[in-house]
């Protein structure tokens, strides 16, 4: 057995060596391309506001009131609807919630009502490619096939309204 | 004969040790409304009911177990023990889901 592995690999350094260096290049530079692919398209927040009142009020800076499981004080006026997405590593709620908020002060509110948050999924199609081999004269060629992907993408979503609470109840109320 | 034996045993105790060590994690993250607080000894769980007496919201808590970590049963534990150190005394509008091999809590920490 020995034997036999040592001859199979004399004879593919042999021979064999300028092919095998190149499909190692081929696989190194899809290996790098897939990390760069990985690293900057999987970690991501998405968000958005969108208004529910006929005239949309300026955005607002300082403290927001959070209602996230109490109802909401009598006098607040709806301004619309917020909401954060996060996949990947960016599930976390300490990155999607600043980001709730952030959407609620966009609208112009002073406050936030959470209305559901909870993990999903849906299923994503996208385009992926690989190289392939095939013989081309006397050597070996590379070429990329592309062909459709789909995959379970899961994600954690905070969804709310964004408010203005003419008076915030006092904690406890 | 014997050093191959011993050498094919090698893929076998890493496998073993994968299985032992788990092919999973937990990760726990909290957002705090209010400054931090005394850990608490007990939690009390509300799912779809509120409390009947009156409470503070103090924060939010999230667990998001994955691969051989995602056992619901343990998740829980997991939000409860992290709602304890941010000193809750309720976890309040607890949401459980699972996909994609994972499990998610996520809950409202409350004070009395």
């Amino acid at each position: 057995m020995t034997g036999a592995r040592a001859a199979f690999r004399t004879t593919l350094s042999s021979v064999g060596a300028p092919m095998l260096t190149q499909i190692r290049s081929s696989l190194m530079a899809v290996a790098h391309l897939a990390l760069v692919v990985a690293t900057t398209a999987c970690s991501q927040v998405s968000s958005y506001a969108v208004p529910t009142t006929g005239t949309p009020r300026a955005p607002r800076v300082g403290a927001v009131y959070v209602y996230a499981s109490r109802p909401v004080p009598a006098g607040a006026t709806e301004l619309g609807i917020v909401e954060a997405r996060g996949y990947g590593p960016d599930m976390a709620i300490d990155k999607l919630f600043p980001e709730l908020v952030r959407r609620a002060q966009e609208l112009g509110g002073n406050a936030v009502v959470v209305d559901w948050m909870g993990m999903g999924s849906e299923l994503v199609t996208t385009m992926a490619s690989q190289p392939s081999q095939y013989p081309c004269g006397t050597m070996w060629c590379t070429r990329w096939e592309t062909y459709p992907e789909t995959r379970e993408q899961v994600f954690v979503r905070v969804r709310g309204r964004a408010l203005t609470v003419a008076e915030p109840a006092k904690e406890g109320e | 004969m014997r050093r191959a034996g011993a050498l094919a045993t090698v893929p076998g105790a890493v496998a073993a040790a994968l299985v032992t060590l788990g092919c999973g994690h937990t990760e726990t993250h909290r957002v705090a409304f209010q400054p931090a607080r005394p850990p608490t000894s007990d939690v009390a769980v509300f799912v779809e009911r509120v409390p009947e007496r009156t409470y503070t919201e103090v924060g939010l808590v999230q667990v998001i177990a994955f691969g051989t970590e995602a056992e619901p049963p343990a998740v829980m534990a997991g939000l409860v023990r992290e709602a304890r150190r941010m000193g809750c005394d309720a976890i309040v509008g607890v949401r459980l889901d699972q996909a994609g091999g994972m499990t998610h809590a996520i809950g409202v920490c409350a004070i009395w």
